[in-house]
């Protein structure tokens, strides 16, 4: 606790002024690493941030717009796409000369089978856990030192939360929160302390009571695991 | 289609690589994006690099913009502003300008709203930081539009970071009130 500052329980809004502070940056390093643990697991308070998220945006909204110089589009395009011209997923298709129809159900099985790649890089390290009714991918995106888990044919389970986890060398299993359950992809920041343990680690998913294990440990049945490795594209 | 709905087609788009919806996104989201860079980081120069910065990352990540349930033009405001605080917080530190709470003039009217479908949310919004007192209503956009950490809010106010952090969190619940109803 910083010297200074009072404890959560002296202050006013709770929770959701908690939200609104994460969202504007106001917390410290330490409070933001403690939030972010906690949005991990606490599917309301996640909620609350995007609530926030999106009341402030509006804020943004009421800045005046400004045109940027004309030059800045050239050197953001070129920034963008790289130097070299790569043709962009639809030229490589139309000189199979198909029709619209017919070339976006190319495209789609071509993505699909990684026949082509996709334009913009993906998540910088990924996971791919196959459970017996379905799987799961969880990517990491470093410039945000954002996870983003995705279920893939995966139902919800009707009974509790399937929790990820991050299992690094011969260490304990350290939480990387829950597998979404109204949507079928989430995306959360990690506290920096777990996001350095993803590199050559292995992620697993578990079966936890509802809200997730009540300690820090897995606590369920492991129902798949899989190593995380560099995205290729493929 | 709305404008709402435009943006979400051409993220959309750009998460499979088109570039012509990437260009065309840059056309229609590019002043409001700079305007708030210019804001954040008061210099053309350090704007324009946050904007170039901003953009790359809208073409590596478009397929991230749904995640969550973010509306379209949330997730590329606050993207762009993250990245503006961010170089605004890695400058060399400068002197604290010196805020008089006591001068604060009540905000008159919200900055012209091109896009009929966003305007009830963004009135709703100027609505309700009209309900609180102005010296708040300033807080709480600088914080939002400058990315000042309590220390130096306190600073800048001459008031201790307590009584700013109290301050603050009580605009924010009346604010959430007033969204709410």
């Amino acid at each position: 606790m910083n010297a200074g500052r009072d404890s959560e329980d002296d202050l006013p809004g709770g929770d959701d002024a908690l939200a609104a502070e994460y969202a504007l940056g106001l917390l410290t390093p330490e409070e933001t690493d403690a939030f972010e643990a906690r949005i991990l697991k606490d599917r309301a308070l996640e909620a609350r941030v995007v609530a926030w998220t999106e009341s402030l945006a509006l804020l943004g909204r009421d800045v005046p717009a400004v045109v940027p110089p004309a030059a800045l589009r050239r050197r953001i395009e070129d920034a963008a796409w790289g130097r070299e011209a790569r043709p962009g997923l639809w030229r490589q298709i139309l000189p199979y000369g198909l029709g619209g129809a017919a070339a976006a159900l190319l495209l789609w099985a071509a993505l699909g089978l990684g026949w082509l790649q996709p334009a913009a890089p993906g998540p910088a390290l990924v996971a791919e856990l196959a459970l017996a009714e379905g799987g799961l991918h969880a990517g990491y995106y470093p410039e945000t030192r954002e996870l983003l888990i995705r279920r893939r044919g995966l139902a919800p389970p009707a009974e509790g939360d399937l929790e990820l986890w991050v299992i690094a060398g011969d260490g304990p299993p350290v939480s990387l929160g829950l597998v979404p359950r109204d949507a079928e992809t989430v995306r959360r920041a990690l506290p920096a302390a777990v996001a350095a343990l993803l590199p050559d680690a292995v992620v697993a998913v578990s079966l936890e009571p509802p809200g997730g294990a009540p300690g820090g440990a897995p606590t369920g049945p492991v129902l798949g695991r899989a190593d995380v490795t560099a995205y290729t594209g493929t | 289609m709305t404008p709402q709905q435009e943006i979400e087609d051409l993220l959309a788009r750009i998460a499979l690589g088109d570039r012509k919806a990437f260009s065309r996104l840059y056309e229609r989201t590019s002043a409001k994006l700079y305007g708030i860079c210019l804001r954040v980081l008061g210099d053309r120069s350090e704007a324009e690099e946050a904007l170039q910065e901003a953009y790359v990352r809208v073409w590596n990540r478009a397929e991230l913009y749904r995640v969550n349930g973010y509306s379209p033009m949330t997730w590329l405001i606050t993207l762009t502003r993250n990245i503006a605080i961010d170089r605004r917080r890695k400058r060399p530190a400068r002197p604290a300008e010196r805020i008089d709470l006591a001068e604060t003039l009540p905000d008159l009217g919200p900055g012209p709203e091109k896009q009929a479908a966003d305007r009830s949310e963004a009135a709703l919004l100027m609505t309700c930081m009209r309900t609180l007192p102005p010296d708040r209503a300033m807080l709480v956009r600088r914080a939002y539009l400058e990315g000042h950490s309590y220390a130096e809010l306190a600073a800048m106010t001459g008031a201790k970071l307590n009584t700013v952090r109290t301050w603050l969190r009580r605009a924010l619940i009346q604010l959430r009130d007033c969204l709410d109803r």
